[in-house]
């Protein structure tokens, strides 16, 4: 009994998986052997194309059972009607009449062949979708017959063949199921059709059955059997193919069910199983995707769905990049991961190739595959190969199931490599916290090493001022062959690179030696131990702003030899972000090296500041000395003339020449004096200054007195005029006779022929507070025009008014000391010297010697 | 040339290596009754305030030492000093001079504070010193040892 069960069911179930034809011509091959040629090829109805439709199979089966039904039925009639051996007529007209009409059914059916095959390629191509159009044709063309049979016999041959009413009925039934079951069709359709065939196979069939109940014909006679068999054939005939449909649907529907109930199961587990390694935090960003394809496998695989796969497996398709570069290189296929519930599985190779394109069953013994494309924008991007130990026949369900699992798949491929690509991007970030350019350097050439599998890497910077690219950092090589190349702006695809700011990429390097420039080339082979086969050269920088280059040769293997869309993407956010370090640490290098370079000339600007300071310093010291040692001389001269002068026996003209001579030693010695003390205070040192007690009048007089004897403008007059309480002055006479000096001489120098040089004593304002008033005499003379702004400069050293000054109007010989030094006397006796220059006349100057106060 | 002040016979002890240059200023204080010993060396000055008396001492204050001085360390002792060798031998006569109320006039051509400070430090006052540009003429040097002597 199980057997039977066993059998019918196999029975059912191939009905609506094989066709009827299929599993003749296997078994015509079986028994004839291998030698028996190509026989399907011959008469294939590819209904071999219908195995993805349970439905369309079971609808093309019930029609090959007509057929063969048809042709049981009639032998059996013709055989009973020989046994017979009988003339009736009833017998003739019935096998005259209905083996035409089976043969008219075959021969339509072999007219309608090339139909049927165009139309089942169709509907593979439509991807198990629109059953419809393949046997509508087939439903309307039997019950034409059969109904044309039925009247032709009954009323025109008056034969016993009413029971073949009820094969339209079954066809009708059949035709039902076939409708309701076209997915393309929706309900109003479907009534629309039914009403359609109404009129050409219910209402004849109930207008005959009503007939053979209501009418009592006179039938042509026949033999007892072959009437029960011509009245009993059809109808146990369209019984049979009634319980046959329904039993089918129903085993269909029970399977469509459970199929849909595991499918929802996988696709959710599937699903659930790409979101979960998403959410997890993973330490080994680089094998993210094929851990989580893996884990879609495994889910694929499991022994709790109802596929039975074994094995999976998927690959990659690696689109090679084709550019005006990279030409003719072929796609690479790249393992992406698998999975096997037997460990001692061995997957068979792959014939990169010949690439399966469509979802293809392979029949085998326990091996049987399925490969399954992925696509994606209609281009394919790989493919799922599942492996399993049973007999394949893939329904539209399963391939259904399967075209999602394989979106999935590359669902789960995107989200993986873009968890990858973003957490890829997170480790590129780190290089901007580098705290040095070597340590930036250090991390992007471990990055470029993890993320694009580079066999070996290097990173060239351009160098200041130069064309060359230095080699900065590298991975992978053995430099002594790289330090060999002379790496230059424009020189090779490394230079052109450079140059212009284009990410560079040749894939199948050794089929595009002609780019590369062979010495470099060959050097980097050297030093990487093995040929180029894929290359990459990314810009530091862009255009006008090139900082240098990464450089990648050679995927490794395990993944794709070729550098991907991928790859460039993330070596451009690499070098991106290098750039950002760079930048920042060019610009802190810039600066560091302006300040070195400030720092630097600081130095040598301080040790120039010192050595002239220090020369200074020499020639304020050789001053001082000069002037000491010119002063003894000199001392000792007024000393010698001093004690002639004191002789009163000498004659006059005799005194009158040595007081010349004496007068002539004092004004050198002021000028030694003001000279000496000036510019020992400017060298800083300390200066005794002694308070003594000087009548203005009695030394102002004596040192005019003097300089008139001696200075050369005996057109000038001099005069004298102090104010009533004008004080005895408190300060260093020795000092103040050189300050007297410098004065009356610039103003005897400089004066207007003829003029009138004054010398008032009084009192000024003080300069420190306006409220205090003290002693002030002030030299005035009428000479060259000193500017206002001029009013301080004068004073300073080795200035000459523009009006004297060698460019001037009023060109006088000098070298602008006696002001300078007047000054730091005066400044050293505790007083100040200013100048007034009148508003109302220009060529007056008055210089004022403020005396200390009290 | 006159004799000012006959009377008055003051006995001075002029040290400076400059002799010759000073030789108007001997003729003429010698003119006026004072009577100056010329002495171009300190160990020979310092001998000499030890074993004379003088009514006035006028030191220079920057005398080369002699070979002599060098032994006696005075060359040492000077740059300990500043290199002011007059300034040792003050230290080395001061209690001398101190003794017998002997007056002592700093000449000096240098106009810093430096040296008249370390003097001062010394014991020495500052009315002691005088620049030699301050006393050009041989009257400005009787002017200023009558000053010093009608002081004492």
């Amino acid at each position: 009994m199980n057997v039977m069960n066993g059998f019918l069911e196999r029975e059912l179930f191939l009905l609506s998986r094989k066709s009827i034809f299929s599993r003749f011509l296997i078994w015509l091959k079986r028994v004839w052997g291998p030698d028996s040629g190509d026989i399907s090829s011959v008469v294939d109805d590819q209904s071999s194309l219908l195995e993805s439709s349970p439905l369309g199979t079971f609808i093309y089966n019930l029609r090959a059972l007509f057929i063969i039904g048809g042709i049981v039925f009639l032998l059996s009639l013709t055989l009973l009607g020989l046994a017979y051996q009988t003339d009736s007529e009833g017998v003739k007209l019935t096998l005259y009449l209905l083996w035409p009409v089976l043969f008219l059914a075959i021969i339509i059916a072999l007219m309608l062949n090339r139909d049927l095959r165009k139309n089942l390629l169709d509907f593979q191509k439509k991807d198990f979708v629109g059953l419809y159009s393949i046997f509508e044709k087939y439903f309307f063309i039997d019950a034409a017959l059969v109904t044309l049979a039925t009247i032709v016999g009954k009323y025109i041959l008056e034969i016993p063949v009413e029971s073949l009413i009820f094969l339209v009925m079954a066809n009708l039934f059949v035709h039902s199921i076939y409708v309701v079951g076209d997915k393309t069709k929706n309900i109003f359709q479907v009534s629309f059709v039914n009403s359609l065939i109404l009129p050409f196979t219910v209402v004849p069939a109930l207008i005959t059955w009503f007939v053979l109940l209501t009418i009592n014909t006179d039938a042509r006679p026949v033999p007892q059997l072959f009437h029960s068999l011509l009245l009993w054939g059809p109808i146990l005939g369209s019984v049979w193919v009634s319980i046959i449909s329904i039993s089918t649907i129903s085993y269909l529907r029970k399977k469509e069910l459970t199929f849909s109930e595991n499918t929802m199961a996988v696709l959710v587990t599937l699903v659930a199983s790409i979101t979960d390694p998403l959410a997890e935090k993973v330490k080994d960003s680089n094998n993210i995707v094929s851990d989580g394809i893996t884990s879609l496998l495994k889910n694929i695989c499991s022994t709790k769905n109802s596929y039975g796969y074994r094995a999976a497996r998927v690959w990659e398709l690696v689109k090679a990049i084709k550019d005006e570069i990279s030409q003719n290189v072929d796609d690479d296929l790249v393992w992406l991961a698998s999975y096997s519930t037997d460990t001692k599985f061995q997957f068979p190779k792959v014939d990169a190739q010949n690439l399966p394109t469509a979802i293809s069953p392979t029949l085998g013994s326990y091996t049987s595959s399925i490969a399954v494309p992925i696509r994606h924008n209609n281009l394919q991007t790989g493919f799922l190969e599942l492996y399993l130990p049973r007999k394949i026949l893939l329904t539209q369900h399963e391939a259904k199931f399967l075209q999602s699992v394989s979106e999935i798949i590359h669902l789960g491929y995107q989200l993986f490599k873009a968890k990858q690509e973003m957490l890829a991007l997170d480790e590129v970030d780190n290089i901007l916290d580098c705290e040095s350019l070597d340590q930036a350097y250090q991390n992007a050439t471990i990055l470029l090493h993890k993320y694009l599998s580079a066999q070996g890497s290097m990173l060239l910077l351009k160098e200041k001022g130069s064309k060359k690219l230095k080699l900065i950092a590298s991975e992978g090589f053995n430099r002594k062959y790289l330090d060999r190349n002379d790496y230059e702006v424009g020189r090779g695809l490394t230079g052109r690179c450079a140059e212009k700011g284009e990410l560079i990429l040749v894939n199948d390097v050794q089929n595009h030696l002609r780019l590369f420039d062979e010495d470099l080339l060959s050097n980097v082979e050297g030093g990487l131990g093995s040929k180029v086969v894929s290359w990459m050269a990314i810009p530091i920088g862009e255009k006008d702003d090139v900082l240098g280059l990464v450089k990648v040769v050679n995927k490794k293997t395990g993944a794709s030899k070729w550098y991907t869309d991928f790859d460039q993407g993330l070596a451009r956010e690499l070098a991106s972000r290098l750039k950002v370090v760079l930048d920042k640490f060019i610009h802190l290098e810039d600066i560091r090296e302006a300040q070195q370079r400030a720092l630097e000339r600081a130095k040598a600007a301080d040790l120039e500041k010192q050595k002239a300071e220090k020369l200074a310093k020499d020639r304020q010291q050789d001053l001082i000395t000069l002037s000491h040692q010119l002063l003894t001389p000199l001392n000792a001269n007024i000393g010698r003339i001093s004690l002639m002068l004191e002789d009163n026996r000498l004659f006059s003209s005799l005194r009158t020449r040595l007081e010349f001579c004496n007068s002539l030693l004092f004004d050198a010695q002021d000028q030694i004096m003001g000279i000496l003390i000036a510019t020992s205070r400017e060298s800083g040192q300390k200066i005794y200054v002694s308070k003594d007690k000087v009548v203005a009048q009695e030394m102002t007089k004596a040192i005019y007195e003097r300089m008139r004897k001696t200075g050369n403008r005996p057109d000038l007059r001099f005069e004298y005029k102090e104010g009533n309480d004008f004080p005895i002055l408190t300060i260093d006479k020795r000092l103040f006779s050189s300050v007297l000096y410098s004065l009356i001489h610039n103003a005897t120098k400089y004066a207007d022929k003829g003029s009138v040089i004054k010398l008032e004593c009084g009192f000024e304002w003080s300069l420190l507070d306006r409220n205090v008033r003290h002693p002030a005499i002030k030299v005035k003379s009428i000479g060259p025009p000193i500017m206002f702004s001029e009013r301080e400069k004068i004073f300073e050293r080795f200035y000459r008014g523009q009006s004297v000054s060698n460019t001037g109007i009023y060109k006088e010989p000098g070298i602008g000391l006696g002001l300078w030094v007047a000054r730091n006397l005066m400044w050293e006796a505790g007083g100040d010297i200013t100048l007034e220059v009148s508003n109302e006349n220009s060529r007056l100057s008055i210089f004022v010697i403020h005396f200390p106060g009290d | 040339m006159t004799n000012e002040n006959p009377t008055r016979t003051h006995k001075i002890l002029w040290i400076d290596e400059d002799g010759h240059i000073l030789e108007p200023y001997l003729e003429f204080l010698e003119a006026n009754g004072y009577k100056v010993e010329m002495c171009d060396n300190l160990s020979k000055g310092e001998k000499l305030v030890q074993s004379e008396k003088f009514d006035l001492v006028i030191l220079d204050v920057m005398i080369t030492p002699t070979e002599e001085e060098e032994k006696n360390a005075y060359t040492t002792e000077a740059a300990d000093l500043g290199m002011q060798s007059g300034l040792v031998f003050f230290k080395r006569v001061k209690s001398y001079l101190e003794k017998s109320k002997t007056p002592l006039l700093v000449l000096t051509q240098r106009i810093g504070l430096e040296i008249r400070d370390k003097f001062v430090a010394e014991g020495l006052p500052q009315s002691a010193f005088a620049r030699k540009s301050d006393l050009p003429t041989v009257r400005h040097v009787l002017e200023k040892l009558e000053e010093i002597l009608a002081g004492k």
